[in-house]
Order: C-alpha cells, then structure tokens, then sequence
C-alpha cells in the first residue's frame, strides 16, 4: 500500500462540504478524517493528531477561532481554515489565532490541494537549515551575499525593501498579516504605518514584477495582507 | 396592573410633570429675569419698552413652552410690571384702564404664538413622519426589486449548470473527451458567475442596510488594480490595457469595496466588448480626486441611457445577464466613499466610458 500524503482532519458542519472533501482528498491520497463540530475536533485532535487541520470558521457551538486558539495552545500541526466572502476581520483574527492559512469558499480542490501542500512543505522543512540561495521564477535571492537578481540582473533594494522580501520569501506561500510584517520588518506594533508598508511594497514590485500592474510574485490579500507565491 | 407596569407608568408621569414644571419654571425665570434687568435698567427705560420685553418674553415662552407657560407668563408679566413699574409702584393698584389694555396684549399674543408655535411642531413632525414612510417603502421596494433580480440573474446560470450536468449524466448521450472537459469548464465558469452575483447581492444588502461602511485606509491605487487585474486569467487580463502615471498619490479608500468596483466596471466592459478588443483602464488626478475611467470598445449606451445606466437595477441588452447588480453595487460603494460615478459614450469610436471619482483628502 501506498502511503498515504498526510493524515487530514476536516472540520465542518455542512455535511456536503465534508462530502466533497473526501470525494476530492482521498482518490489524491489523503488520508482524511471529517467532524463536524469544534467540540468533535478537540477531541479527535487529542486522540490522534492529524498532519494538516482543515476548519470552517462558521461553525455551530464553539467557533472555529476558538478551536483553531485551543489547538494552538498544546499541538502543532498547519491549520487551514475555510471562510466565506467578506470576512476579512475572521481571516486576520484566525491567522493571528495560529492558523497558517485560508481559504475562501466556494474554492476549487486545486486550489485546496496546493494550499495543502504548501504547508505541508513548510511544516516539513522547519528543522532544515535555511537554503543560503532562493530562487522562484526569474527572481533569486542569495541570502549570504545580500544579493537579489532579477533575469540575471542584479536589482538594488533598499535595506526595508531587502527585509520585506526575505520576510515575504522565507514564508513563500504563506500570507503575511500586514501586522506580521510590521512587527518583523520595522519591529513596531503601530499598525497606522501600514500605508508606508504599502508603499515600500509598491516599489519593491517596481523592482522585481515582470508587470507591476498584475503582480506575480507579492500578491495582495485585500482587506489583510501579502503573499509571496511561488510559480506553479 | 403589575407592580413593574406600575412602576414605569409612575417614573412615565413623574418625567411628564417633570418637564411640565420645567416649561412653567422657565416661564417664571423669563419674566423674573427680565423684571431684574429691566429694574436695573429703570432711569433709562421708558414705560412702553418695559412692556414691549414683557411681550418678547411671553412670546419666547409660548414658542418653546406652549400655551399654559405662556399665559402663566403673561400673568406673572402683568403683576410684575404693574408692581415694579406703573404707579404708584410697589402696590397692584392698577391706576390706569391702559394698564388692563397692556395684560390683555400679553395674553393674546400668548394665546396666538402657542397656538402658532404648536402647529408649526405638528407639522413637522407630520414632515417627519412621512419622510421616514417614505423611507420605508423605498427599502421595501428595493428589496422587492433585489429579489426579482437576483431570482431571475441566479436562474441563468443554474440553469446551464443543470443542463450541462444531465447531459453528463445521461449516458445514452456518446460525448467525446472534448466534448465532456468543455461542458465541466462551462460548469466551472458558471458557478464563478454565481457566486460573483450571490457576492453582489450579499455586498448590496450590506451596503443598503448601513451594516458595511467604508475601512478607508492610505493606499496606492495601482495596488487595487492589481488585485483585480490578479483576479482575471492570464489571457483576459492581457486584453485589459492600464495606463496610470507613475506616481499617483495615496488615495483614502476601502481596498476591498473599490476592487469591487473597479472589478464589476470592468467585468462589464469585457463582457460589452467584442471578445479580441481590449479594455483601457486608467487613473489621473484631477484637482482634489482621483478619477479612474473604463473605457469598453462594446456598443455604446442608447440615447438617455446615461443617467439611468447607475439608476438602481437598470440594466441594458437583455441577452447580457448581470449588469443590473454590478453596476448599482458601484454606485453605492462610491457613493459610500463621497466620490462620483457616471457613464458616457465614448466621443470617438464606438463604446462607452465609466468613470468614478475618489476624494483625495480624508473627508
């Protein structure tokens, strides 16, 4: 037998939510496990640990906050958390609750599976030694010599914009919560210098985006952030 | 009655009375007021303008306080003129048949401005009451509307999913591997349109009933038209052309709301135009706003069309479904954010341009 690609636990009250998963996880692998309360979570989390959480925000009885805060509290294990249109302040408030990711319903399972993978990628390569070169694209970062070329040219950052970049690229994938850089970055708490965050993050795309116009390497998570994604 | 009922009907009496001896009080205060200043003021006042202050107090009192305070003030006027003021003085002797002329002056025109000021109060609270009817029926009618548009543009889209769906199912039909990835794209792209009009409505709802107000914070716009460029494939981005100035200031905005807008703008303006035309998008500072055009290479709005075209739930061609939510849900966001939006046909060439404006300076 195969083994399977990581043990998933879905938390979600919609039977048919719960339904589509299996259908789309397990012919891919997966190994998955469905509950349908915050409640049920906890306790399937106690007995045996899943690799990957994937938890609706909306549930009924204990939120989904409140479950992704409690797990947070004594295991460790990415959290992906399924939310709906315009519920900007849940995603912020879940990913600083410990979640690693979200994704907005109705979402496609490709989209789910490569979420999956990122953060299981990242869970995975969290004991590693930090590569000194990294590279998406035409885009390379020598993180020794402080060097960031672009198509084999060399682009000159200043020092915000060079830590930006790192921050953003050493959590590729993930989405960063404008206070998350912030307090990485500039190391303030004072969230009223997210305009002047925003501003440094338009230059730097001036500087490394093929089209500035449509970004392809710093994505902008309206509402919470940016992500820094790595070419399919 | 229960103890509870009976003792907010007390506390209800109780603040009754409570302004009642209020109104009466600043009647007494008025005419104690005037009598103090005007004692004061006596060597260099003549009689006839001592009772000419009396006459603007009880009008005052009658205005604010109605009819009782007013002729209380009347009276208390009459005594205290009659008293400190026509002799002999410091007696209620009235000497002179002039003086019962002056009491009854006092009372007419309390009697008259009560009733004036008490008509001119119904009114306006009539004036009141049927702006806030009118309010009313208005965001009756608008969910009325809402809900005949959002069944009718939901059901076009189900529709085809439905139809795509059975014909999948129905294995009598021989469909070629072709054939089978076009009709599940199709599903796909259908149940995008879907929730794109379930977002509309749902963001319209919001709008409409006060429940999502602007987050405006500091931002570059060309980062909210990258989110939206970022929204659309590859292909049909391409044919999106931007045309920005390299230093546009920060803009005061909702980025969530305005991607929205600029989002539907130019959904809409692909969904006009011939498939391989292109789209110009474009943002200039003019004087104190940002104004940000969509230019479609479609067929222009029919004459008079142009005002009606953001009017709630108007929408143009029949066969193209959905422009009905969009384009009002951007009328509302930008109005939202104290900018302008309108719509005109494009001088030269065929086509019609959408335009907004955004306040520059925090509002």
């Amino acid at each position: 037998m195969v083994p399977a690609e990581a043990k998933i636990l879905v938390v979600d009250d919609e039977p048919q939510i719960r339904r589509a998963l299996v259908v789309g996880l397990s012919p891919r692998g997966y190994e998955v496990k469905t509950v349908a309360t915050g409640e049920e979570a906890l306790d399937a989390v106690a007995l045996d640990p899943p690799e990957v959480m994937i938890l609706d925000l909306t549930l009924p009885g204990m939120s989904g906050l409140e479950v992704c805060r409690r797990v947070r509290e004594w295991a460790d294990f990415p959290i992906i958390v399924l939310s709906v249109h315009g519920e900007e302040r849940d995603k912020v408030a879940a990913l600083e609750a410990g979640a690693d990711d979200y994704v907005t319903k109705p979402f496609g399972l490709n989209e789910l599976v490569a979420r999956i993978r990122a953060v299981l990628r990242r869970w995975r390569g969290r004991e590693e030694p930090e590569p000194a070169v990294f590279t998406a694209g035409d885009l390379v970062v020598d993180f020794a010599c402080r060097v960031v070329s672009v198509r084999g040219e060399e682009v000159h950052l200043t020092p915000i914009e060079y830590d930006l970049l790192c921050c953003l690229v050493r959590n590729a994938g993930r989405v960063l919560t404008h206070t998350y850089l912030l307090r990485e970055v500039w190391g303030t708490d004072a969230i009223d210098e997210t305009p002047a965050l925003r501003v440094h993050i338009g230059h730097l795309r001036q500087k490394i985006e093929p089209n500035p116009a449509r970004p392809t390497y710093i994505i902008t998570e309206p509402g919470i952030g940016y992500r820094f994604r790595l070419p399919a | 009655m229960s103890e509870e009922e009976a003792a907010s009907s007390f506390t209800l009496s109780l603040s009754l009375e409570e302004r009642l001896s209020t109104r009466y009080a600043t009647a007494f205060l008025g005419v104690a007021g005037a009598t103090g200043l005007m004692w004061l003021l006596r060597q260099s006042l003549n009689i006839a303008n001592v009772s000419l202050f009396y006459l603007l107090v009880v009008l005052v009192t009658a205005i604010m306080g109605g009819l009782g305070p007013a002729i209380a003030a009347s009276l208390l006027a009459f005594v205290a003129f009659n008293f400190c003021f026509t002799p002999p003085i410091g007696t209620l002797r009235v000497a002179d048949p002039q003086d019962w002329l002056e009491l009854l002056v006092l009372l007419g025109v309390a009697l008259i401005t009560s009733r004036l000021a008490a008509g001119a109060r119904e009114r306006e609270r009539l004036a009141r009451e049927v702006a806030r009817a009118e309010a009313e029926l208005a965001a009756q009618r608008f969910r009325e509307t809402l809900l005949a548009l959002a069944s009718h543009e939901l059901r076009t889209p189900l529709s085809s999913i439905k139809a795509f769906v059975s014909s999948l199912r129905d294995e009598a039909i021989p469909l070629s591997p072709a054939d089978r990835r076009e009709l599940l794209a199709a599903i796909e792209e259908e149940t995008d349109h879907l929730n794109r009009i379930v977002s509309n409505l749902l963001d319209l709802s919001r709008l409409e009933a006060g429940a999502w107000q602007p987050e405006k914070d500091l931002y570059l716009f060309t980062e909210v038209i990258g989110t939206v460029l970022g929204e659309l494939d590859e292909t049909t981005a391409a044919r999106v052309v931007t045309d920005l100035p390299p230093e546009l200031p920060l803009v005061p905005l909702d980025h969530v709301q305005i991607a929205r807008v600029v989002w539907n703008l130019v959904e809409n303006a692909l969904k006009y135009s011939p498939p391989e035309a292109t789209v110009h998008l474009s943002a200039r500072v003019e004087g104190n706003e940002l104004v940000v055009r969509v230019r479609d290479a479609g067929p222009g709005l029919p004459p008079g069309a142009e005002d009606k075209v953001f009017a709630k739930f108007y929408r143009g061609q029949r066969e193209v479904p959905g422009a009905g939510l969009g384009l009002t849900l951007c009328a509302e966001i930008v109005k939202a954010h104290g900018g302008r939006i309108w719509a005109e046909n494009n001088p030269e060439g065929p086509g019609a341009t959408f335009a907004f404006t955004l306040p520059l300076a925090e509002g």
